[in-house]
């Protein structure tokens, strides 16, 4: 898997958005996207999960133009940030459904539920589940196709320390399976020791791309994130 | 593709009922009960009917004496043929004509606007009393009711009846499943699967 971004941009007011921005990714590389609230995370997630459309630039997976949706969905699983899942009907049926429209086989569903932790509550209604339970469903459903990249935007977004270490134990066990994982986060002391690669968006900007080691003792996180 | 608008529609179904929104349909039949209440009520006048007679008409001579004859309970107009009778009930300056019933010489054959209301009550209650009176108890003189307008008043209002419920799913459900939509983008899933836009 080989994920590059040429200039790709896109601009909701003038200097509100994402400013150009190119870079590359290797396969299993996972990587944590943290900035302030409007710094651009989840509009760079959003624009390779093909949700919403660059003004310029491009982005190719696999030398796949990501504005080719048909394709790129076979690429990238995306998270939202809410759980995008049908609330009234049960675990197993939403995975049912979505693996009927990804076009892979029933018996995925079965390995989806065993991966997740998710077999207790296949017959559960999605509206009867915890927060973070929801967010389990919500990835095991943007894994059900096997893409090979994964996008969360802020997995973690509403849930307790407990849940939160769980989910970041989750995002380990499938990075360990041969995925590239980018998430993004408010907090990066939380994933000092998960992410590979950090990138640092401010104001639209990438304004660090380094390992967690050279963020932490840039002065860059010391500048975004001290609290006096 | 059926199958995946059936889903959406049994989920869409499913959140009204959890908004609630579903429950205002059920305050269309009490509108409208209500609303022909107070339509309905100002126009009862049981104590006096109007009724239409046909000048040339073969009414039989006891039955024409007494309702001649009954004004404080029947107010008699007198029209030239069943056509002019028919074009004073839709102005509503009379409730009824009564017609002579050529089958069954002695009866009489009841024209009204429409069969279920409270006027063809009052002609009806009203004339059997004048029969019971004159004649003690015998047949009555109105053995068939024919009504200008077929239905009752539920079947005109059905129309009225569709359009709020049409309106209703317009305005309010509506907007509730489109404010539920921007927040969950269920449909934004859906897209990030191989479908195509149209299905």
């Amino acid at each position: 898997m080989h994920l590059e971004l040429f200039n790709l941009t896109k601009l909701y007011a003038p200097q509100r958005g994402l400013l150009p921005i190119s870079f590359a990714v290797k396969h299993g590389e996972l990587i944590a996207v943290v900035g302030h609230n409007g710094a651009g995370k989840s509009t760079l997630l959003k624009l390779l999960a093909n949700w919403i459309l660059p003004d310029s630039g491009q982005a190719v997976i696999d030398g796949i133009d990501l504005k080719n949706r048909t394709a790129v969905v076979k690429k990238v699983g995306f998270v939202p940030e809410v759980p995008n899942l049908f609330d009234f009907f049960t675990v197993e049926y939403n995975l049912k459904l979505f693996a009927k429209l990804f076009q892979v086989s029933c018996p995925r569903v079965d390995d989806v539920l065993r991966e997740f932790s998710l077999l207790p509550f296949r017959h559960t209604k999605i509206q009867e589940l915890s927060k973070g339970l929801k967010q389990r469903v919500n990835i095991g459903r943007a894994l059900l196709a096997d893409p090979p990249v994964l996008l969360c935007d802020e997995p973690t977004s509403g849930l307790d320390f407990e849940m939160t270490k769980e989910l970041y134990r989750l995002l380990k066990t499938i990075h360990n399976a041969g995925k590239t994982i980018f998430f993004t986060s408010h907090r990066p002391e939380e994933i000092k020791t998960l992410a590979t690669r950090i990138m640092v968006l401010h104001e639209g900007r990438l304004i660090f791309d380094g390992s967690p080691p050279d963020y932490f003792q840039s002065a860059i996180h010391e500048r975004l994130y001290a609290i006096c | 593709m059926l199958r995946n608008l059936l889903i959406l529609l049994a989920n869409d179904l499913a959140m009204a009922i959890k908004n609630k929104t579903v429950f205002l349909i059920l305050f269309i039949p009490f509108f409208v009960f209500i609303s022909l209440d107070f339509i309905d009520q100002p126009d009862v006048n049981a104590g006096n009917v109007k009724i239409g007679l046909i000048r040339n008409d073969t009414y039989a001579p006891a039955i024409r004496r007494n309702i001649t004859t009954a004004g404080k309970i029947i107010t008699v107009t007198w029209v030239q043929t069943e056509m002019d009778g028919q074009q004073l009930l839709k102005e509503k300056k009379i409730d009824g004509v009564l017609l002579g019933n050529t089958h069954e010489p002695g009866s009489l054959t009841l024209l009204v606007l429409k069969s279920e209301s409270l006027q063809t009550l009052a002609i009806v209650e009203s004339l059997s009393a004048l029969q019971q009176a004159a004649e003690g108890g015998r047949e009555s003189w109105i053995t068939g009711i024919e009504a200008l307008y077929a239905g009752g008043i539920q079947r005109q209002t059905l129309p009225t009846w569709i359009l709020m419920i049409v309106l209703l799913v317009g305005f309010i459900i509506l907007p509730a499943q489109v404010a539920e939509e921007k927040e969950k983008k269920l449909l934004l899933a859906l897209l990030q699967t191989p479908t195509s836009e149209v299905q």
